[in-house]
């Protein structure tokens, strides 16, 4: 194959990714959910627990997806409650999840990623006067890196859920309960592009009973 | 390389580097102009003053984009169309974001998205605006209103404006409309502050 040929190869496959990266699950929010304002009060009662309880976050209540993600963590201090989620889950639940949202935010886990994505990009970028077709190699790296990423993220985002249940006066049992009720309704969870596959439910499950475990034997 | 084939370059380059400005805004709403000329007057011997706290985001095709110069231009312009407007009604003061009030307050969180069929809006941006698109820009602004013994009350005002991109609009300057989103932007910020007003009067 002569190198015209590759690179026409390259840009049909970048086209069809770009594409196919349009048609990304999108999370699709309910503009004056009755629910509204209960996800707002239990947002409002997490905030005062935060380091900068004057940020402005987003919630919101979404509508049902293909996905069935339950809980979605975006850009700009977006957390959305599905809504078969928060009509089913009850309050303890709910605001440990909201808890979780805050928590990723307040981590910077997205910030991260995008940095990352940054830095790798402009890799790819130089790469690609060198290589033909490589500058496109970030769309494949990107999500990857992302993947790769998110498993050290979300133990993270764990802790600092239980420390603000805990601030909150709350049970830090509350949190184990409401990822047990995920995994039973078979809800997922989104951070940025990427959805957590249900079977690293179970590793956190595991992780959060054993540190429950230690704690009451303490 | 010859000079007509370098010139052809150099118009390729321009018209790629301004694809972004291929784009015209149609319509909006609302037009405010005679609702605007009715608008009760708050009388002068109502001493209110609100702090005004604003929390702008901006949605492209339903999922807040981070990080993106449109974003940052966006959230950008509602402040400053806010700020153009907010100097007709006497009783609102923009606060800070930095001190926010606890007291008697107005709470706005203004939204604007930029809605319609992803697919095609990537199909058209992938080939450059070669295949046209449209879409469609929403202004949602959601207010609550704290005052000292009174429940919280809300208030909500919507604008929308079209967009139609094409290529071939690069050569029609006159039709590019770039003043319609602020437009849209002030007129809605309108809407929802005459509707506060009329209840501070009664």
């Amino acid at each position: 194959m002569n190198g015209r040929a590759v690179r026409l190869h390259w840009t049909i496959a970048a086209l069809i990714a770009s594409l196919l990266a349009g048609c990304g699950t999108t999370v699709k929010e309910l503009r004056h959910h009755p629910q509204q304002t209960h996800a707002e009060e239990m947002l409002a009662a997490v905030l005062p627990h935060t380091k900068f309880p004057n940020l402005h976050y987003w919630i919101r209540v979404a509508a049902p997806a293909k996905t069935s993600v339950g809980l979605a963590v975006l850009p700009q201090r977006h957390i959305y409650l599905s809504e078969p989620l928060i009509t089913q889950a009850d309050e303890g639940i709910l605001t440990a999840l909201v808890a979780h949202g805050v928590a990723h935010h307040r981590l910077h886990h997205d910030a991260q990623r995008n940095a990352l994505n940054l830095v790798q990009r402009a890799a790819f970028k130089a790469g690609g006067f060198f290589v033909p077709g490589l500058s496109q190699g970030h769309r494949i790296g990107g999500p990857l890196m992302e993947v790769a990423l998110s498993a050290g993220q979300e133990p993270a985002a764990d802790t600092k859920t239980v420390e603000y249940l805990k601030e909150m006066g709350r049970s830090e049992r509350d949190w184990l309960e409401a990822l047990e009720f995920l995994v039973a309704h078979g809800y997922t969870e989104q951070v940025g592009r990427i959805i957590v596959q249900r079977e690293d439910f179970a590793n956190r499950i595991a992780s959060l009973r054993e540190h429950l475990v230690l704690d009451f034997s303490q | 390389m010859s000079p007509p084939r370098a010139a052809w370059f150099i118009g390729l380059a321009i018209a790629v580097s301004l694809t972004g400005c291929a784009q015209t805004r149609l319509s909006h709403e609302p037009g405010l102009v005679t609702t605007w000329d009715r608008r009760p007057l708050l009388p002068a011997d109502v001493p209110i003053t609100l702090p005004l706290v604003l929390y702008t985001r901006y949605l492209e095709f339903d999922q807040p984009s981070d990080p993106s110069f449109e974003k940052w231009w966006s959230k950008y312009k509602v402040r400053h169309q806010l700020e153009d407007v907010i100097g007709e009604f006497p009783f609102l003061a923009l606060a800070s974001s930095d001190e926010v009030p606890t007291g008697d307050r107005v709470v706005v969180e203004a939204t604007h998205a930029i809605r319609g069929n992803t697919f095609l809006n990537t199909v058209s941006q992938s080939t450059y605006c070669a295949i046209p698109s449209s879409s469609r820009g929403v202004i949602e602004l959601d207010a609550r209103v704290y005052r000292t013994g009174q429940p919280p009350t809300s208030y909500s005002a919507v604008g929308t404006y079209a967009i139609k991109r094409h290529v071939l609009l690069l050569a029609l300057p006159f039709v590019w409309g770039y003043k319609v989103p602020a437009r849209t932007m002030e007129d809605t910020f309108r809407d929802l502050f005459l509707q506060i007003q009329r209840d501070l009067i009664q």
